[in-house]
């Protein structure tokens, strides 16, 4: 069975997700040799809110993969701003490209291209939804300390309200057994009840404000920025922006294979004394994006395996 | 008296139109809301209100009987969402045609709007939104483009304004 559109983690196997983060390892081990295999393609990105590292690391792979790529990256200019539908900007891209990524900040609005695009249309990101393939990097950074995708206990940190992160990196961790989450937020930015429905009784989680007290026993802390660009009121925003500030202190009792992950960008949630502990590991899943989305591209263009 | 004498007493026979029957007691002027009737309409319309009853657990339901009209998938839909389990039989020549129970729809396409303003059906796309049921007890729907879910208030909300 082909995917044709990678707008949810929901829509994914456990099987397809372990594929392809297998092809992404080949591809971080020995990039030159996927180098053509996307000889003669174009990549469309379409980012209708502002990104670095979805949307630089999408365009490092279509250039590793030998392809090209147009788009761009803020709707400005663009004929969006004149009050075109994304409707119509899906239509034309479709007939100038190979495959799409979008990056939207209206929630829904990968499903509605995927309806209408003839070409592989690949979510960089929609509102507070999902964000599937930052899900798949995250992954990825995971299996390469650990070596496993299963009997993890991973704590996510911060706004799990708001972050589109956060589903994703729930849903992917739902497909393999005995994963378990805590979620650590304020109480106003806990995990929305529609995430919380979808992994019932698929992932074991528990909902907690103290992030110190377990610590000492995941394998992962997730941590995430307090997202202010969606907030309704800045007053809210201002009483749970420093809710948790990770520093080498508040690290100390963890475990040896203990690491720490962030999808960045950050802005004080970790201290930059952190940065130079072993344990950091969010710059090189940052890197790990380039091989993840150089997978994602060639199975999108190529369909190089089963699903 | 039995429950069927006291319906023959207080609502007539009509002779052709549906008859929406076991509505839960004091709801079928919302029902009437969502059908678009008012005094505009143009035929019979026959109302009773909290009329006694063995089928519904309350003891009591509504009944109405509305002349000359039948019913579409989108207006039994709408009666699904806030009658489900009351009973509608279309009338021809004052014989039942057709008799059956309304259900919530497991899906529900073009009636209800999205509450969450960021959501793209909220937005000027060619598309028409479309919910499933999430739980029918208490009522939540799920909006299958932004996948935020829809309350029983809400939904009351958006079919009949409160």
């Amino acid at each position: 069975m082909q995917i044709k559109h990678l707008i949810s983690i929901k829509h994914l196997s456990s099987n397809f997700v372990e594929k392809l983060l297998q092809s992404a390892r080949k591809m971080e081990a020995n990039p030159e040799a996927f180098s053509s295999r996307a000889k003669g393609k174009i990549l469309a990105d379409l980012f209708f809110e502002p990104s670095t590292r979805t949307r630089l690391s999408f365009e490092s792979a279509m250039l590793r993969l030998g392809g090209n790529m147009l788009g761009f990256s803020s709707p400005k200019g663009t004929s969006v701003e004149k009050g075109e539908s994304l409707a119509d900007t899906i239509r034309m891209a479709h007939s100038y490209a190979d495959i799409i990524v979008l990056r939207h900040y209206i929630e829904g609005a990968g499903r509605v291209a995927a309806e209408i695009s003839d070409v592989p249309v690949i979510s960089g990101g929609t509102g507070s939804q999902e964000h599937p393939t930052q899900a798949l990097l995250d992954l990825y950074t995971i299996w390469k300390h650990h070596e496993r995708f299963s009997n993890l206990k991973v704590a996510i940190v911060g706004d799990l309200r708001y972050g589109r992160t956060v589903p994703s990196l729930s849903y992917i961790l739902s497909l393999f057994p005995n994963n378990k989450v805590f979620y650590c937020s304020p109480r106003q930015l806990r995990v929305r009840r529609e995430v919380l429905n979808e992994i019932e009784g698929k992932l074991e989680y528990e909902e907690l404000e103290d992030l110190e007290d377990i610590l000492p026993e995941v394998d992962v802390a997730y941590i995430t920025r307090v997202q202010k660009e969606r907030f309704p009121d800045p007053q809210d925003y201002l009483k749970v922006r420093d809710s948790y500030v990770i520093t080498p202190k508040i690290l100390k009792d963890v475990k040896e294979s203990f690491i720490l992950l962030h999808p960045l960008p950050r802005v004080g949630e970790i201290s930059y004394e952190v940065d130079s502990l072993p344990l950091a590991k969010y710059f090189e899943q940052a890197k790990n994006g380039v091989y993840v989305r150089m997978a994602i591209l060639d199975y999108f263009l190529n369909y190089p395996w089963e699903a | 008296m039995t429950e069927k004498q006291s319906k023959e007493l207080i609502v007539a026979k009509i002779k052709d139109g549906v008859v929406i029957d076991r509505i839960p007691p004091g709801r079928s002027l919302k029902v009437l809301t969502v059908l678009g009737i008012d005094e505009n309409y143009p035929a019979q319309v026959s109302l009773a209100i909290k009329v006694p009853s063995q089928k519904r657990p309350e003891g009591l339901k509504d009944v109405l009987k509305i002349a000359n009209k039948g019913l579409n998938q989108e207006e039994l839909d709408k009666l699904g969402l806030i009658i489900p389990g009351a009973a509608y039989n279309i009338i021809q020549d004052y014989k039942v045609v057709k008799k059956e129970e309304l259900k919530l729809p497991s899906r529900v396409q073009g009636i209800l709007k999205c509450q969450n303003p960021n959501c793209v059906t909220n937005f000027r796309e060619p598309i028409i939104t479309e919910f499933s049921l999430v739980s029918e007890e208490p009522l939540i729907l799920k909006c299958e483009y932004c996948e935020r879910f829809l309350g029983e208030e809400y939904v009351s909300q958006l079919l009949y304004g409160r």
